[in-house]
């Protein structure tokens, strides 16, 4: 089954989305900051990232730019998630290579759907 | 008297022509034709007599004609000569000098009596000084020695050294008269310089004065541009902290909801598995009011955006079916609660619309949910149709139903916040008040308009009407963003360029 790294400093919503997911029979690793969600994709490579972009440490942000820019996770897909939905949240995420993004409190069926697309768009699924 | 047109210069120069009443048109005579009208009307006559007195009973006829001439006619004429004259100062100094050649004569015939020539010496002088300055003084002197000579080459040179006393008192006379006369002016003139340098002190002052009022008042004015400027910063300032207290107050409110929501689906999801079937209602009834909160923070955070100015169209192109579509398949289930039937009718060609289409779905979901609530087994339906008139191409979406309609009264108070036809309708029917202020601004933000037509008991009608190319009626206002692929690729860059910037200023540091 596809493996799925939640990388969210809020407890509960880093809880909540992780047993949905394992419910639909994903496999999901979590990590709690920015550095820590580094660290578990140079272990162990997800087939996808769902990331909070308001991190403590490193930020979503960042960390997707550090991703992107390296060779060997550059092409693993990123959603990114803000709480807050002002006007430039979605272009900043866009800009640091995130693939899609999405708004708090998720819509969890819109999200399988956009985790389902990504999915498929992988080369060799 | 020929003063040639030449050596008038000085002398003009010596008296400031006066031009008072130019403006009126009149011909503009000098002071000093009055003044020598006066003077001589005075003296001439005096002049006249002590040469009679002088030379006792022998006179000629000759000198007699001349001396009654000059007593008698010579003041008017000269006046009138000056008078009637384009430029009378000229024409007096001509005359003048004249008087200095006729006195010279006088002294000759006279005999140089020493008490008449002084008389008469002083006269000249006095007069010619004050009206002429030295070189017309000079020229006066010249003129009267002509005379003299004049005078002499006619009558002989003879030399009376003794007078009568009627000639002395007489020349005494003429010298009083003269210095009174030239005495005054000149304490005239005197006193119309001390009084002009006053004026000009005065002046000078009231010019300070201003100044340092001007000073005052531009230090004023800074003052309150500054005050103005720090108004205007502050008012920024508290802009600023409003747009990021609702951003926060928007991260704050959202993060404990989504754990609300998403535990409560997740709760579901497994009591419905657990077979736990009596406790879903009331699961459903968390989430179903976790997510009405949650639409309620959304509309009034876009609200307050709107308020502010800071909410952005996304424009882009799309095709109307592919949108109506979308709208058609997630609406459907709502229309269908009460037992609705939903129909479609699409005109031909519809084609492309450039717009916002998140805002413009949730336009007519809003109004599609609004008539799916207020109609129990009917039909609500949207219609698309595509329109060409003098402004331009419109597309219009009317969204019917056959539901409760409203009254007037209640059509009328439709787009206030947080105002639904009534209280009652809150209470049985929900919803947030805002949807339909939200619709409008976002119609009216894209160029168009939402209007209402309703039927009490009948059902209603909305239209929404907005250009087919909303930038193109937007023109290039700033509140558009344009989201394309360029741009984004450009901001990547960009940020990609100051990463490395800044990994490159940690390496040199290390």
């Amino acid at each position: 089954m596809p493996r799925i790294l939640i990388i969210e400093d809020n407890e509960m919503n880093r809880d909540m989305l992780s047993r949905r997911l394992q419910r639909r029979g994903y496999e999901t690793r979590i990590a709690v900051d920015g550095a820590e969600g580094l660290a578990a994709v140079a272990r162990e490579a997800p087939d996808v990232i769902i990331m909070d972009m308001g991190l403590p440490v490193v930020d979503g942000w960042e960390a997707a730019r550090r991703l992107k820019a390296s060779e060997e996770t550059c092409r693993i897909p990123i959603i990114a998630l803000t709480a807050d939905a002002m006007l430039g949240d979605r272009d900043k995420a866009y800009a640091a290579g995130c693939d899609d993004f999405d708004t708090k409190p998720v819509d969890f069926a819109r999200l399988l759907k956009k985790l389902e697309t990504l999915l498929a768009a992988r080369p060799g699924a | 008297m020929t003063g040639g047109a030449g050596k008038q210069g000085p002398i003009t120069a010596a008296i400031p022509a006066l031009r008072l009443s130019d403006r009126s048109g009149k011909t503009n005579v000098h002071p000093i034709v009055k003044l020598d009208y006066l003077v001589r009307m005075l003296a001439v006559p005096v002049t006249v007599v002590t040469v009679l007195a002088t030379r006792g009973g022998n006179v000629p006829k000759a000198l007699l004609g001349i001396l009654l001439f000059y007593g008698l006619a010579w003041p008017h004429l000269a006046y009138l000569v000056a008078r009637t004259s384009k430029d009378s100062k000229a024409a007096e100094l001509r005359n003048l000098l004249a008087d200095c050649f006729v006195l010279g004569g006088f002294c000759g015939v006279t005999g140089f009596n020493p008490m008449v020539s002084i008389a008469f010496l002083c006269c000249i002088n006095a007069a010619n000084l004050s009206l002429g300055g030295i070189p017309f003084a000079a020229r006066g002197l010249f003129f009267a020695m002509l005379g003299a000579g004049a005078a002499v080459l006619w009558l002989g040179f003879h030399l009376t050294l003794e007078t009568n006393p009627f000639t002395n008192f007489l020349a005494s006379l003429s010298i009083a008269i003269f210095m009174s006369v030239f005495g005054y002016l000149s304490h005239v003139q005197t006193r119309r310089l001390l009084g002009a340098r006053q004026e000009v002190l005065e002046q000078k002052l009231m010019i300070e004065e201003q100044k340092d009022a001007v000073e005052a008042a531009s230090r004023v004015a800074e003052e309150e541009r500054r005050s103005a400027e720090e108004a205007r910063e502050a008012a920024e300032a508290a802009n600023k902290a409003k747009s990021a207290f609702l951003a926060n107050m928007s991260h704050e409110l959202r993060t404990p909801l989504n754990a609300i929501i998403g535990y409560g689906e997740l709760l579901q999801e497994e009591a419905t598995d657990a077979g736990h079937d009596d406790m879903i209602p009331d699961l459903q009834k968390i989430c179903g009011a976790g997510k009405h909160l949650l639409r309620l923070i959304n509309s009034v955070l876009d609200l307050s955006k709107i308020e502010a100015g800071k909410m952005d169209l996304f424009i882009e192109t799309f095709e109307i079916e592919d949108l109506v579509d979308e709208v058609a398949s997630t609406a459907e289930p709502l229309v269908a609660k009460n037992g609705n039937r939903f129909e479609l009718r699409l005109a031909p060609g519809l084609g492309q619309l450039k717009g916002d289409v998140t805002k413009l779905k949730q336009v007519l979901l809003n109004l599609i949910g609004n008539s799916g609530k207020f109609t129990e087994n009917g039909t609500i339906s949207l219609d698309v149709t595509r329109e060409i008139d003098y402004e331009g191409s419109w597309i219009t979406f009317r969204v019917a139903d056959t539901g409760i309609g409203m009254k007037p009264e209640q059509v009328s108070k439709l787009f206030q916040a947080f105002t639904q036809a009534d209280a009652a309708t809150t209470r049985k029917y929900g919803g947030t008040g805002l949807g339909l202020v939200l619709s409008r601004r976002f119609a009216q933000m894209m160029g168009g308009t939402i209007t209402v037509k309703s039927e009490f008991g009948r059902g209603t009608e909305f239209a929404v009407r907005l250009p087919s190319d909303v930038a193109n009626e937007e023109g290039d206002a700033t509140s558009i963003h344009r989201i394309d692929s360029k741009s984004l690729i450009q901001a990547a860059e960009k940020l990609r360029v100051e990463a490395e910037r800044k990994k490159a200023e940690g390496a040199s540091r290390a």
